[in-house]
């Protein structure tokens, strides 16, 4: 185990991936729910994932440079605002462009108030979250209301119609290979077969290029020599300002990208839904904290737990048995923790963790199918138990979220 | 007077600058800003619009007073919206449920609303205590797992939850006249009692915070964690607590929507659901502040009155929603960089003081 704790970060999320892939293999055999690991469960769960991904890593770049960004929720409105404008007009490459610009607007706004002028970043992010509600609606009034084609008229909660790319995304050359063996059954290959076929074929083109932020992302901050800067200012801004580097400056550019990022999360929206409406952002951007907190401020990390968050939702459009499945595969999860607290000889976390485990199983078993009010109420509880059993040895960016004023170097 | 000076400026420069950026904003959209603030006024300034403003304001004071507790030890309870939500509906049923003589019925009520919010809120400090889970995550997450308990308990299977008799709309059961608390008539307009609830509410704030010792140990906490852990304070037991008195405070936000004789007098899809954040604007504007905040309460729900006005002139009342973002992301700027000026002289007139008596010790 130390060997494992001692991988480092991809790879760690590469394991913890695969067991995942295990554990619901498992699953979907004990609860004959062929749909938890079907490509088409996965493939939805990814496009799902993919707004959370872009918030997260916008949190991640602010974070990392010393800002705590919750404006991300207003941020992404701004977007989701900007993408109908400019996707209405010039189509999907349009809507990109206006989410980006929606969101960096945001994120000059944050940086502002939170960089320029030092003031507590909770604050300015909670307002700048009120503020694009009534910004996007005002906008709305001005340029949407009553304008477009006949039939599709926008109003003052959304825009009129907006066009995505034609085609959609495949590696070549693999779907059929894996379609084939997604048939066959054979238990976990079969299963692995159907994961790496939902994530490969058939997917969004505008899922695919935004999911290449997230490379993107991790190189910028961990092998450029701003991504250098951009740390140290998160980190411990006073030492890096005495080497040279303009903390106020570096913070501007990462909270100002943290909103572009989190605008393109609203592109993505405006493209899945094809248009603008009111509201569509539905507290993602404050998921898309979560998930950074739950990857350890790690662009890897993060996009497991997006995906940890969307499979749940995805499994949730499923028929009943895949929730029930999934249910399940948690109550497997704790018995295995608790199997391996006793082999530590932790008896007491061992039968506290048994005895969940136990009642979980025993609903599984117990019900036919889930109600659907606790299908919406999973991917939430599965973020928390995650967390709560995988008690973190958390480090977020020592400056994270402390004001910095030019000059304390002294 | 000088302390009433000293935070009444900053306030009124903001509120300045605000108004500047709407007017712009009504300026360049291609309309007249002074028949836009006309309406408004005009919509606000009568005795109805007043009370209006006054009742929505103390659900307002009521729901940022809830996370002014918490901010106040620097913990932050962003899940206010999932504890009140979840205390209206447990008070409505309970309230519907039970029979006891009236001012009882009403207190007992009461009581529940607050164990709900407070149970709820617990979750989120014994995860950060005990598993050391971000109390914002979990705040969040808390929200969508308390959308889905009201969801599942408002399903037709439960009839105490759910009024069978009302179908076409998913409400709980009425709450009967002995739960339900009186309106004073003033005029043509009701003034909700649940009024004197939230002033007794910032009543309390004000003694536990600034007159008690758990109040000094909670700004000791906030302040400074280390310095108040050396102190002996107990971190652990202090975020419970202010997250137990949070949530409580915050299971009241909407039961003047569920009690009061003019309101909804039940729990049901018209419930507004947008409390929580507001609280939180509101408790930032008034700087978690008894007082401030509610002033910044009245405003807001000021705000919110003469938008309503603003269709009289065709105007999208979304203005007065761009006047309360801006208001609330001005006034801090303000209010940072008027207080790091004020300190910057403190600093300077201290150091020309002993400047001062060093110069006259050494001449003397």
């Amino acid at each position: 185990m130390s060997r494992l704790l001692a991988l480092r970060g991809w790879q760690r999320s590469l394991v913890s991936a695969l067991s995942v892939v295990f554990v619901l293999s498992v699953a979907a055999r004990l609860f004959d729910a062929p749909g938890l690991t079907g490509s088409s469960t996965v493939g939805t769960a990814l496009g799902l994932a993919v707004p959370v991904i872009l918030a997260g890593l916008g949190g991640l770049l602010a974070e990392r440079a010393g800002v705590f960004n919750i404006g991300l929720e207003g941020m992404m409105i701004m977007g989701t605002w900007g993408a109908g404008l400019l996707g209405w007009h010039f189509g999907p490459w349009g809507a990109l462009l206006g989410g980006l610009l929606g969101g960096a607007v945001g994120g000059a706004l944050l940086a502002l108030a939170t960089v320029t002028f030092a003031i507590e970043q909770t604050v300015a992010g909670v307002a700048i979250n009120i503020a694009s509600l009534g910004i996007c609606r005002y906008l709305s009034d001005l340029f949407f209301k009553g304008k477009g084609a006949e039939g599709d008229l926008g109003t003052i909660a959304d825009s009129p119609s907006v066009r995505t790319f034609g085609s959609r995304f495949s590696v070549p050359f693999v779907g059929d290979f894996l379609l084939k063996i997604e048939d066959k059954r054979w238990f976990l290959i079969s299963d692995l077969a159907g994961v790496i076929r939902g994530l490969t074929v058939d997917i969004a083109w505008s899922s695919a290029l935004l999911l290449l932020l997230i490379p993107a992302v991790w190189y910028l901050v961990w092998r450029t020599p701003f991504g250098l800067r951009l740390r140290s200012s998160g980190e411990k801004p006073a030492a890096a300002e005495s080497l040279g580097v303009n903390v106020i400056t570096t913070r501007w550019i990462a909270v100002v990208m943290s909103g572009c990022l989190a605008g393109l999360a609203g592109s993505w929206l405006v493209m899945d839904s094809l248009k603008y409406q009111q509201g569509m952002t539905s507290n993602r951007g404050f998921l898309g904290i979560a998930a950074m907190i739950f990857g350890n401020w790690m662009p890897g990390l993060l996009t497991v737990g997006a995906l940890l968050f969307s499979f749940s939702q995805s499994v949730g459009f499923q028929l009943g048995f895949e929730s029930r499945a999934l249910i399940g595969t948690v109550g497997l999860a704790f018995a295995l923790s608790a199997l391996w607290s006793f082999s530590r000889r932790k008896i007491r976390s061992g039968v506290l963790t048994g005895i969940v485990a136990a009642g979980v199983l025993w609903f599984t078993f117990a019900n036919e199918t889930v109600n659907d009010a606790l299908i919406k109420a999973l991917p939430y509880l599965l973020t928390l138990i995650v967390l709560a059993v995988a008690s973190k040895r958390q480090r977020p960016p020592a400056a994270a979220g402390r004001p910095y004023i030019k000059g304390q170097a002294g | 007077m000088k302390n009433l000076k000293r935070t009444m400026t900053p306030a009124a420069i903001a509120l300045g600058l605000a108004f500047a950026i709407a007017s712009a904003v009504l300026l360049i959209s291609g309309h007249n800003p002074g028949t836009a603030y006309r309406a408004m006024w005009k919509n606000f300034a009568s005795i109805d619009g007043v009370i209006t403003s006054i009742n929505i304001g103390a659900r307002y004071y009521v729901a940022a007073v809830a996370v002014a507790i918490a901010l106040k030890m620097n913990v932050f309870n962003i899940g206010t919206s999932a504890q009140y939500q979840l205390a209206a509906m447990f008070g409505a049923v309970t309230a519907a449920a039970i029979s006891l003589p009236a001012p009882l019925h009403v207190v007992v009520t009461l009581l529940v609303a607050m164990a709900a919010g407070a149970l709820w809120a617990s979750l989120i400090a014994i995860l950060q205590i005990t598993r050391k889970v971000n109390p914002v995550l979990t705040g969040i997450m808390l929200n969508g797992v308390g959308a889905s308990v009201i969801a599942y308990m408002m399903q037709s299977k439960w009839t105490h939850f759910r009024d069978p008799g009302r179908p076409e709309y998913g409400s709980t059961r009425p709450v009967p006249k002995s739960a339900q608390l009186p309106v004073f008539r003033i005029g043509d307009s009701n003034l909700q009692s649940y009024v004197i609830l939230a002033v007794v509410i910032g009543i309390i704030f004000y003694l536990i915070v600034y007159r008690t010792r758990f109040g000094f140990d909670l700004r000791a906490s906030g302040g400074n964690p280390a310095a108040a852990k050396s102190a002996g304070i107990n971190p652990k037991k202090m975020i419970l607590i202010t997250m137990l008195l949070s949530g409580a405070v915050a299971g009241l936000i909407g039961m003047g929507i569920v009690l009061s004789s003019n309101d909804q007098l039940s729990y049901g899809d018209r419930f507004p659901g947008s409390l929580g954040f507001t609280g939180i604007g509101i408790a930032l504007l008034g700087r978690n502040h008894p007082v401030g905040v509610a002033a910044a309460a009245l405003l807001w729900a000021a705000l919110d009155q003469g938008a309503r006005g603003l269709v009289t002139v065709n105007i999208a009342g979304e203005i007065a929603v761009i006047l309360q973002g801006s208001l609330l992301f001005i006034a801090v700027i303000v209010y940072a960089v008027w207080e790091r000026k004020s300190l910057a002289n403190m600093v300077r007139e201290a150091a020309a003081r002993t400047h001062h008596q060093r110069a006259e010790e050494v001449s003397a």
